[in-house]
C-alpha cells in the first residue's frame, strides 16, 4: 500500500507545485491517479500519404518497382523468385539452403567469394540471398555513393554465381553442425517435431536435411538448381532509397536486360497434406525444466475467404497480451511465460495452425489441457462482444502500420506479384475486417479449425510430468529423435554369394597364418600388458595399460597414463569407472566392451562361424600400401572393413567413427605388425590407430596371459 | 519481455541462444577522444538537426523527433536502472519490475479499486506471515505452516477478484499498438512500442499512469511467470546455461555477476513490498529519458508531458554503484559437461564504455571477429572449417561498468572445443605479431561504422531506442552522433594497444560445454 500512499502524496506535491514551476506553461498536470485513459476523446486518424511505386518491365520479363526516397543516403533492394520443394530431389534435403548460401559465399565467375568478403566489407555493403522451400530472393544494401558497383555485383551473383567446391564444403560443414546440435535446444526440437507430425514423412514440404542427403550434394546440383530458380521471366526486383528513378532504371537495364529468358517451365507448387493423424507426438528432453507444448494441423492460405475472419480469432486466441491464452494460461495461473496461437494463413500455401505453451515438467499435461480447451473453445462458441472488439479493433487500427515506412508498399507491390495476388489484396484484406463479426469469426473457425483432428506435440522430461501422456486420450508416438550417422563410405556393397566366399576365404586363411582357428578357440581369457604413445592435439604421452578380459563380454583395463590411472571395467551387468580416485558408474560400458568383442581377433579367428565377411573389389590404401578389404556384416561400428594383407596375415581394421564421443566424427585404421608366437597362437605385436591419416596410437605389446584366472570380483565395481 | 536490447553486439551469441538470458546492452559508446576528432561526413547531419528536446521541472528528459510520413508514432523509454542494480536476497527484481509495469493503475487493469486495495494488503500480510514462518527453516511448526499457505493461497485467489486481467495492455492493443514490448538489461529498464498517432494523449495518460500510480496486482502470479521465463532461458537452454555460468564466473564482486534473472531462490522469496521499495527508489523523473519518434510536434508533445508526466516523482535519482569489480588474477574455467554440442565463450575484462579506450576495444572486436571480413572468422570458419560461427563484442553483459571484451565460438562437428580455443589465441597472437591490423582494415571499420548507424535510424522505434538511451547513460543524446568522429580518429597502433593490455590469460574467464566425460574416447581403441 505504500504505493498508492506516496502516489497520493506525490500528486499532492505534483498539485502545488503546478502553481510554482508550471504556472507559465500551457499544458496543466491533472492527477493521474483520478484519469481514465479510455475516456479521452480519440481524434480523427491522419491521412496516410499516398505512395506510388514505378513499376516497370524489361523485354526479357524482368519486372521491376522503384520508389526513391532521399531521408537516408543508402539504397536497397530486393528481388523474389518462384521456388518449389518439387525441384529438390528428396535425397538432397538441404540442397536450397546450400545453394543460396553459396552463391554468396561463393561469389561470382567474376568476383569470387573471398573477394566480395572483404571489399563488401570495406564499403559498408551487404549481399544475400536466401533459397526457401517455396520462395527464393536476393537483396542487396549499400551506401548511396556505392550504387552503381554493387548493383553490378548484385547481378553477378544472382546471374552467374560460381559455386566453387570449396564454398560448397564450406556450407556443409555448417549444415552438420546444424544437424549435430538440432536436439540440443528444446524450441528448435518442438517446431521440427510439431512440422514433421504435420507433414509426415513423405511431404516435399517437409523435407528436412540429414547427413546422407547433404553429404552427395555437389556443384552439378546447385547450378542445376539455380538454373531453374533465378531466371530473368520470374524475378521481381524492388529498389528503395536514395536514386533517380530515371538512373535505376538505366543502371537495372544495363545489369539485366541482356539476361536471355531461359526454357524452364514455372515450378509448380506440391499440395500439402489435407490433414493430420490425431496423435499424440512425445519427443524426449532430458536436460530441461520445462515442456514445449504445440497443438498443431494445416492450416489455409491468406486468399483464403475467411482470412480476415481469422486474423481476428488469432489475436483474440492468442495474438497479444489481451489475447484468451494469454490470460487463462499466463496471467491468471502463472503457468507460462510463453502462450499464444498463429492461424497458420501463410501466403504462398496453407501454413500450419498452431497453439503453443511452454511450461514447467510438473504442469505439463495440465497445460496441455487448458491449450487444447482453448482451441476447443473458439470453434463452439462465438467471441463475446467485448472480446471480437478488442480483437477486431486491434487488427484495424494497426493496420496503419502497413505504412509506417514508404518502403513496406514499395517491397509488398513486389511480393504480391511475386506470389500472384492482386495489387489490391491489402484493400480487400482491410475491407473484409470491417465486415468481421463474432459469428463470422466462429463460422471460420468450425472450417478451419478441427480440435478432433489435430496432432498434439510435446518436447520435455517425462519423468517429471504432472500426469502420463496417455491421459490425454489420444494415442501416444514416442518419436524417435536420434540423428541419423552419415551415410556409408563404402556405398552399395554388393553382397553376392562370390563375395562372401571369397571373404570367408581370406578370413579362414588369415586364421591358419595365425594359428589356425581351433586353437584360438580354445582361449577363454586373456591379460594382455602394452606400452604406447598416445599423440592427442599436438601432445604426445605414454600410456602403459593391462587388459582382462573373460570373452565375451567381462573386461577390466586399467591404464597408468603421466597424471594418473584411469579404470574402466564392465561385469556382464554393469559398467563402471574411476579416474583421478573418482569412482563413477559407467551406462556406456557395456556397449563400448560389445564393440570391441565385434571387432576382436578373438572373435574373427575363434568364432568365425559367427562372422561373414563380403570380399570388396577395390583394395584400400593405407600409408602407401594397398591392403585387400572386405566388409564385415553387422558391425556394430559403421562402415567396418577387415584388412588383409599380401602376405595373408589380417592386417587391421578400418572403420566409421561417427562422432558421438569427445574426438568427433573421424575414419579410423588400425594396424596390426610383428606378429609372433604366443602359445599355441600367433599374435600380433604392435598396433597403430589413426584417425583420419594421423597416427593416434603407436604402441607394443608388452605381455599376454592366456586362459588366466580371472576372479569375478575383478570386474565388479569396487566399493567407494 | 525482457527481450533483447536492440544494440545488442553479440549479434552471433545472441542469435544462437534464439533468447537471451544476459541483456547485453551495447550502444553507441561515446568516450572523450584523445585526439582532436575530425569532422566527418556521417550522413546523418539533417537528422541530428531534428531531433529536439526538453526537460520537465521534476528531472523528466523528453526527446522528440518530428517525422511525419505516416499517422503513427514510436516511444522508447529508459529508466537507467537495471538487473545490476539488484541486490543479494532479491536478486530479479528490477526485471520484475518489467513485469508489473505492465499490471496497471488505479484506474487501469481493476473493477473496482477501492475493493480491491484492503485484498491486495491482505494477500501481502500474508505472504510476509508465511515467508517469516518458513524462514525458521527444521524449526518451522509444520502444522502453522500449513495453515499460512493455506491463508496466502486464499488471500492470493481472494485479491484478484476485482483484476481486470491485462487490461493496460488490452487498451495499447486494441488501439492498434504495435510491438508492445519492454526489457530489462543490465544497465537499463526500456519499455516501448507504436501507436497511431492520434492516440499520443491516450498513451501519455496510460503511460504516465504506469510510472505514477502502479498497483502490483496479481504480483505473487507474475513472480511465476518470471520464474517459466527463467526456466526458458536459462536452466532449459544449454546456451542459456552456458551464458549464465560465464557471466556470474566472469564477475565476483560486480552485481553484473548476478545473471540478470535472479537467483531461484530469490524468484521464490522477494516481495511485493520490496518491489515497492525497488520501484520508488528508480522509477524516479530524474533516472527516466522518454524519446519520442514519429507523426507528433513538439508542443503537442510538450503539451501532453507537463500535463501527464509531471507528478512522477521528483527525488534524486539513485546514485552509480560504486562497487568495482576487482582485477582478475587468474585465468577462470567453466566446462559444462552437456550432450549439446559445443560452444565456447571466452570474456576478458575491459573498462566502461566512457573509458577513452573503448572505442579501440569496439574496433579490434569488428577487426577479430565482426564478421566475413574479420581475422577470426577467416582463419577459423574459412581456412581452416573448424568453426562454423565465430564472433567478438564488446559491453557484455552491459557498458555502463566495467565489463567484458567476449569471445565467442560455434566449433564445427567433431572439433575438440579446447582445440578450437586455442587456435583462437593463436590467431589474436598473430594480431599481436606478425601480423598487425592493417590501415585498410581499419579504414573499412571506419565506413561500417558510418553505415551501420545510419542503417540505425531508419526505424522509428530504434531511432527513438538509440537516442534514449545514449541520452540515459551518458547524459547527451548527442553522444550517438559523434561516434562516427570519434571513430575517425582511431590508429591501428590503438587497437594493438588495448589488445595487448586487456587479452592477456590472467584476465580471462572461459566458460565451455563439452561432451560428457563418460563418451569421451578416453582410451584408444584396439590392440585387443
Amino acid at each position: 500500500m505504500k504505493s498508492t500512499t506516496r502516489v497520493a502524496v506525490a500528486a499532492f506535491v505534483a498539485a502545488l507545485s503546478l502553481c510554482a514551476s508550471l504556472a507559465s506553461t500551457a499544458g496543466a498536470a491533472i492527477d493521474v491517479t483520478k484519469y481514465d485513459p479510455r475516456k479521452l476523446p480519440v481524434p480523427a486518424i491522419g491521412r496516410i500519404p499516398a505512395v506510388k511505386p514505378e513499376r516497370m518491365v524489361l523485354p526479357n520479363g524482368v519486372v521491376v518497382y522503384l520508389l526513391e526516397n532521399h531521408d537516408l543516403p543508402v539504397v536497397k533492394g530486393a528481388a523474389y523468385f518462384a521456388m518449389s520443394p518439387s525441384l529438390v530431389p528428396m535425397d538432397r534435403a538441404g540442397l536450397p539452403g546450400l545453394t543460396g548460401e553459396v552463391m554468396r559465399s561463393g561469389g561470382s565467375v567474376a568476383h569470387g567469394g573471398d573477394y566480395l568478403d572483404d571489399h563488401l566489407a570495406a564499403i559498408g555493403a551487404s549481399l544475400s540471398a536466401n533459397i526457401a522451400l517455396g520462395q527464393a530472393s536476393s537483396g542487396f544494401r549499400c551506401l548511396s555513393e556505392n550504387t552503381a558497383e554493387v548493383v553490378g555485383l548484385w547481378s553477378e551473383i544472382v546471374r552467374t554465381p560460381a559455386f566453387p567446391d570449396e564454398k560448397i564444403e564450406l556450407a556443409k560443414v555448417g549444415l552438420r553442425r546444424s544437424i549435430a546440435s538440432r536436439n540440443d535446444e528444446m524450441m528448435s526440437m518442438l517446431f521440427r517435431t510439431a512440422s514433421q507430425a504435420v507433414y509426415g514423412s513423405k511431404n516435399p514440404w517437409g523435407m528436412q536435411a540429414e547427413y546422407a542427403t547433404v553429404e552427395p550434394i555437389g556443384k552439378a546440383d546447385c547450378v542445376a538448381l539455380h538454373g531453374k530458380v533465378f531466371v530473368p521471366e520470374r524475378m521481381i526486383v524492388a529498389v528503395y532509397g536514395d536514386f533517380r528513378t530515371a538512373d535505376m532504371k538505366k543502371l537495372l537495364t544495363a545489369k539485366f536486360a541482356d539476361w536471355k529468358k531461359s526454357a524452364t517451365a514455372a515450378p509448380v507448387l506440391p499440395a500439402m497434406p489435407t490433414s493430420v493423424t490425431p496423435k499424440l507426438y512425445f519427443a524426449p528432453k532430458e536436460d530441461v525444466t520445462q515442456s514445449g507444448i504445440v497443438v498443431a494441423q494445416v492450416g489455409s492460405r491468406a486468399n483464403d475467404p475467411d482470412y480476415a475472419a481469422m486474423s481476428v480469432l488469432e489475436q483474440g486466441l492468442g495474438g497479444g497480451f489481451s489475447s484468451r491464452m494469454f490470460n487463462h494460461i499466463r496471467t491468471q495461473r502463472g503457468l507460462a511465460y510463453a502462450a499464444g496461437a498463429n492461424a497458420g494463413t501463410d501466403f504462398l500455401k496453407p501454413g500450419v495452425f498452431m497453439a503453443y505453451t511452454l511450461t514447467k515438467s510438473e504442469s505439463t499435461m495440465t497445460a496441455l489441457g487448458l491449450v487444447r480447451d482453448e482451441v476447443r473453445a473458439v470453434t463452439e462458441s462465438p467471441f463475446t462482444d467485448a472480446e471480437l472488439a478488442i480483437a477486431k479493433q486491434a487488427v484495424v487500427n494497426g493496420f496503419v502500420f502497413n505504412f509506417e515506412d514508404p518502403s513496406q508498399t514499395l517491397f509488398r507491390a513486389a511480393y504480391y506479384e511475386a506470389v500472384g495476388y492482386p495489387a489490391d489484396f491489402l484493400q480487400v484484406y482491410q475491407k473484409g475486417l470491417d465486415a468481421v463479426t463474432a459469428q463470422s469469426v466462429l463460422e471460420a473457425a468450425k472450417r478451419k479449425i478441427q480440435p478432433a483432428q489435430q496432432a498434439v506435440i510435446i518436447v520435455g522430461k517425462e519423468k517429471d510430468f504432472d500426469r502420463p501422456l496417455e491421459s490425454a486420450g489420444l494415442p501416444v508416438e514416442r518419436v524417435d529423435i536420434s540423428i541419423p550417422p552419415p551415410p556409408s563410405k563404402l556405398g552399395k556393397v554388393a553382397e553376392t554369394p562370390a563375395a562372401l566366399a571369397k571373404g570367408a576365404e581370406w578370413l579362414a586363411a588369415a586364421a591358419k597364418a595365425a594359428g589356425g582357428s581351433a586353437a584360438w578357440k580354445g582361449i577363454r581369457s586373456v591379460v594382455l600388458s602394452t606400452d604406447a604413445t598416445l599423440s592427442i592435439q599436438g601432445q604426445s604421452f605414454s600410456i602403459t595399460g593391462e587388459e582382462s578380459w573373460l570373452f565375451p563380454d567381462k573386461q577390466h583395463s586399467s591404464q597408468k597414463l603421466p597424471f594418473g590411472e584411469m579404470k574402466q571395467a564392465f561385469d556382464g551387468t554393469n559398467g563402471w569407472m574411476s579416474a583421478m580416485g573418482q569412482l563413477q558408474d559407467n551406462p556406456e560400458a557395456g556397449a563400448e566392451v560389445a564393440k570391441d568383442w565385434d571387432k576382436s581377433l578373438w572373435r574373427l579367428f575363434g568364432h568365425s562361424d559367427q562372422v561373414q565377411l563380403v570380399a570388396l573389389d577395390k583394395p584400400e590404401n593405407v600409408n602407401g600400401t594397398d591392403y585387400r578389404v572386405a566388409q564385415m556384416k553387422g558391425a556394430k561400428a559403421a562402415d567396418m572393413v577387415v584388412l588383409f594383407s599380401a602376405d595373408g596375415h589380417l592386417a587391421g581394421f578400418a572403420y566409421q567413427d561417427t562422432g558421438s564421443g569427445r574426438m568427433g566424427p573421424a575414419r579410423v585404421v588400425e594396424l596390426f605388425g610383428a606378429w609372433a608366437p604366443e602359445g599355441p597362437i600367433q599374435y600380433p605385436h604392435t598396433i597403430q590407430v589413426y584417425r583420419d591419416g594421423k597416427m593416434m596410437v603407436d604402441g607394443k605389446v608388452t605381455g599376454l596371459k592366456l586362459n588366466a584366472e580371472l576372479s569375478a570380483d575383478l570386474f565388479k565395481k569396487p566399493a567407494q | 519481455m525482457f527481450r533483447l536490447p536492440p544494440r545488442a553486439k553479440l549479434v552471433l551469441a545472441l542469435a544462437m541462444a534464439g533468447a537471451l538470458t544476459l541483456g547485453a546492452a551495447a550502444w553507441a559508446a561515446p568516450a572523450p577522444a584523445r585526439r582532436a576528432a575530425p569532422a566527418v561526413r556521417t550522413g546523418l547531419e539533417s537528422l541530428e538537426k531534428q531531433v529536439q528536446e526538453f526537460t520537465l521541472p521534476n528531472g523528466l528528459r523528453f526527446l522528440v523527433v518530428e517525422r511525419h510520413q505516416a499517422p503513427v508514432f514510436s516511444f522508447f523509454t529508459v529508466v537507467n536502472s537495471g538487473s545490476a542494480n539488484d541486490a543479494i536476497g532479491t536478486t530479479g527484481i528490477a526485471h520484475m519490475m518489467e513485469h508489473m509495469a505492465f499490471k496497471g493503475t488505479s484506474q487501469v487493469g481493476t473493477t473496482d479499486y477501492a475493493a480491491e486495495k484492503p485484498l491486495i494488503a491482505a494477500e501481502e500480510k500474508a505472504w510476509e506471515a508465511l515467508l517469516s514462518e518458513r524462514r525458521k527453516g527444521p524449526k518451522a511448526d509444520s502444522a502453522r505452516l500449513a495453515s499460512l499457505e493455506k491463508t496466502f493461497a486464499d488471500a492470493q485467489a481472494a485479491s484478484v477478484r476485482f483484476v481486470a486481467s491485462n487490461e493496460f495492455t488490452q487498451i495499447v492493443e486494441q488501439a492498434g499498438g504495435q510491438g508492445v514490448n519492454a526489457f530489462t538489461a543490465e544497465d537499463i529498464t526500456a519499455y516501448f512500442y507504436s501507436l497511431p498517432s492520434n492516440r499520443l494523449e491516450m498513451w501519455a495518460a496510460l503511460f504516465s499512469g504506469a510510472m505514477v500510480d502502479p498497483v502490483f496486482r496479481e504480483f505473487y502470479k507474475e513472480r511465476d511467470v518470471v520464474y517459466e521465463e527463467r526456466r526458458m532461458r536459462v536452466e532449459s537452454s544449454p546456451i542459456g546455461r552456458l551464458l549464465y555460468e560465464f557471466i556470474t564466473t566472469s564477475f565476483n564482486a560486480h552485481p553484473y555477476g548476478f545473471g540478470g534473472i535472479g537467483y531461484p531462490s530469490d524468484l521464490k522469496t522477494f516481495s511485493r513490498t520490496q518491489g515497492e521499495e525497488f520501484f520508488r527508489r528508480n522509477y524516479v523523473a530524474k533516472n527516466m529519458t522518454i524519446a519520442i519518434v514519429g507523426d507528433v510536434t513538439l508542443a503537442e508533445v510538450k503539451r501532453l508531458a507537463e500535463k501527464y508526466f509531471s507528478a512522477i516523482s521528483d527525488a534524486p535519482a539513485p546514485p552509480p554503484i560504486d562497487t568495482v569489480e576487482p582485477v582478475q588474477i587468474a585465468e577462470r574455467r567453466v566446462v559444462i559437461e552437456d550432450k549439446a554440442q559445443p560452444i565456447v565463450l571466452v570474456g576478458w575484462h575491459i573498462p566502461a564504455a566512457s573509458d577513452p579506450s573503448y572505442p579501440a576495444y569496439e574496433a579490434a572486436a569488428d577487426l577479430l571477429g565482426g564478421g566475413r571480413w574479420s581475422r577470426l572468422y577467416k582463419a577459423l570458419v574459412k581456412d581452416k572449417k573448424i568453426a562454423v560461427q565465430v564472433g567478438t563484442g564488446t559491453g557484455n553483459p552491459g557498458e555502463k561498468y566495467p565489463n567484458l571484451f567476449t569471445l565467442f565460438i560455434v566449433p564445427a562437428s567433431g572439433q575438440d572445443p579446447e582445440k578450437v580455443e586455442q587456435e583462437a589465441y593463436a590467431v589474436i597472437e598473430d594480431v599481436l605479431g606478425a601480423h598487425p591490423f592493417t590501415q585498410d582494415e581499419l579504414n573499412g571499420y571506419k565506413v561500417r561504422v558510418r553505415a551501420q548507424k545510419i542503417g540505425s535510424v531508419e526505424d522509428n522505434v530504434e531511432l527513438a531506442g538509440e537516442l534514449a538511451q545514449a541520452q540515459a547513460l551518458y547524459g547527451d543524446w548527442r553522444d550517438y552522433f559523434r561516434e562516427q568522429e570519434r571513430v575517425q580518429s582511431l590508429r591501428v597502433e590503438d587497437l594493438t594497444a588495448v589488445l595487448r593490455e586487456s587479452l592477456v590469460r590472467s584476465n580471462r574467464t572461459v566458460a565451455m560445454t563439452k561432451a560428457p566425460a563418460a563418451t569421451a574416447t578416453a582410451t584408444p581403441e584396439g590392440g585387443r
